[in-house]
């Protein structure tokens, strides 16, 4: 049997000036946990301006996730809450309480330029 | 052509009568004026969202044919005392965007949904245009209909109805969901991790097997 294509999910958030460790903080606290559960590997997490908050800039926060091919994919998207509901209503409202913090934001979902 | 598409829910304590009600309902559309095609199946016992029961499809010559057909006398004499106590949710639309298959597939699918109030018309626009690469992408998808509804009756207003044909479920099950192109790119619009997402999570998957075209 193949072997699932390892699927890859970045996050590229663009906080307003000095609201980059908000962001981060929110991200990793609220996000991150809820990510995990939903059986999505968390792959590196990177900034810039590099190495430091610099309040007078818009920061750029990147998060690298990794998941299992297709289905791996599939689960985190239709993830159900303990209760057996839609996680959707609950992935919405932490991204909306992210938007008066942030610019811009991007997803994007990747694999290896070898698999085209 | 005009399709009235309607998804019928029994309450728990008529689901013995599907059948008859099914039967019932086929009798009374045939007195109907203006029927081309009618479509009065059991909705498929996997992979459906808030589909009911029943799946009841009528295919008219045009929209003013479908209006024709809710005012004749035998929609109040037959067809209504034939659904009478069931939950309904249908919507109506022209079918101008689409593509016929061979013949031959044994399953359809279709997929309502509306967008947030609030949604930009261009990403609405896009996932319009993203949704169309799906059959291009996928040779599973035999025939498919992506069209906007004219009206829609129910709890949730529908705007969209993306149809398609396939020869076995695992055709939607498998291929349609496991391709990039959906993945990757179309389910941003449906999906609340994306800053793409304008599809309102209330979804109709309804699935029904066929022994005939049903997009034409």
């Amino acid at each position: 049997m193949a072997k699932a294509r390892r699927v890859l999910i970045l996050d590229e958030i663009e906080a307003r000036p000095g609201m980059g460790a908000a962001v981060r903080d929110a991200y990793r606290s609220t996000y991150i946990p809820g990510a995990k559960a939903r059986g999505m590997q968390l792959e590196a997490a990177w900034q810039h301006p590099p190495a430091l908050d610099i309040a007078e800039l818009p920061a750029t926060l990147f998060w690298l996730w990794s998941v299992e091919g297709e289905s791996g994919w599939w689960k985190q998207r239709l993830s159900r809450k303990p209760d057996g509901s839609d996680e959707r209503e609950d992935k919405a409202a932490f991204w909306q309480s992210l938007a008066p913090l942030t610019l811009a934001r991007k997803r994007r979902m990747l694999t290896d330029q070898g698999d085209a | 052509m005009f399709v009235s598409l309607r998804m019928l829910t029994l309450p728990d304590d008529l689901f013995g009568t599907r059948l008859t009600v099914m039967g019932n309902l086929r009798k009374a559309v045939a007195q109907l004026p203006g029927v081309v095609e009618n479509l009065v199946t059991q909705v498929y016992h996997e992979a459906t969202i808030n589909a009911g029961h029943i799946v009841w499809r009528m295919v008219h010559e045009s929209e003013a044919a479908a209006n024709a057909a809710m005012l004749a006398p035998a929609w109040r004499g037959a067809v209504m005392p034939a659904i009478e106590g069931l939950e309904m949710t249908g919507v109506g639309y022209r079918m101008t965007r689409k593509t016929s298959g061979p013949g031959g597939a044994r399953i359809w699918r279709a997929l309502l949904f509306s967008c947030f109030a609030h949604a930009d018309p261009a990403r609405v626009r896009e996932l319009e245009e993203r949704t169309l690469l799906l059959p291009r992408y996928v040779p599973e998808i035999r025939a498919w209909g992506l069209n906007r509804a004219a009206w829609s009756e129910g709890r949730k207003p529908i705007e969209y109805v993306w149809e398609q044909e396939y020869d076995n479920v695992s055709d939607l099950t498998g291929p349609y969901m496991e391709t990039p192109v959906h993945w990757g790119i179309v389910d941003a619009y449906f999906d609340a991790d994306c800053p793409e997402f304008i599809v309102d999570p209330h979804l109709v998957q309804v699935v029904a097997a066929i022994s005939e075209q049903v997009i034409r």
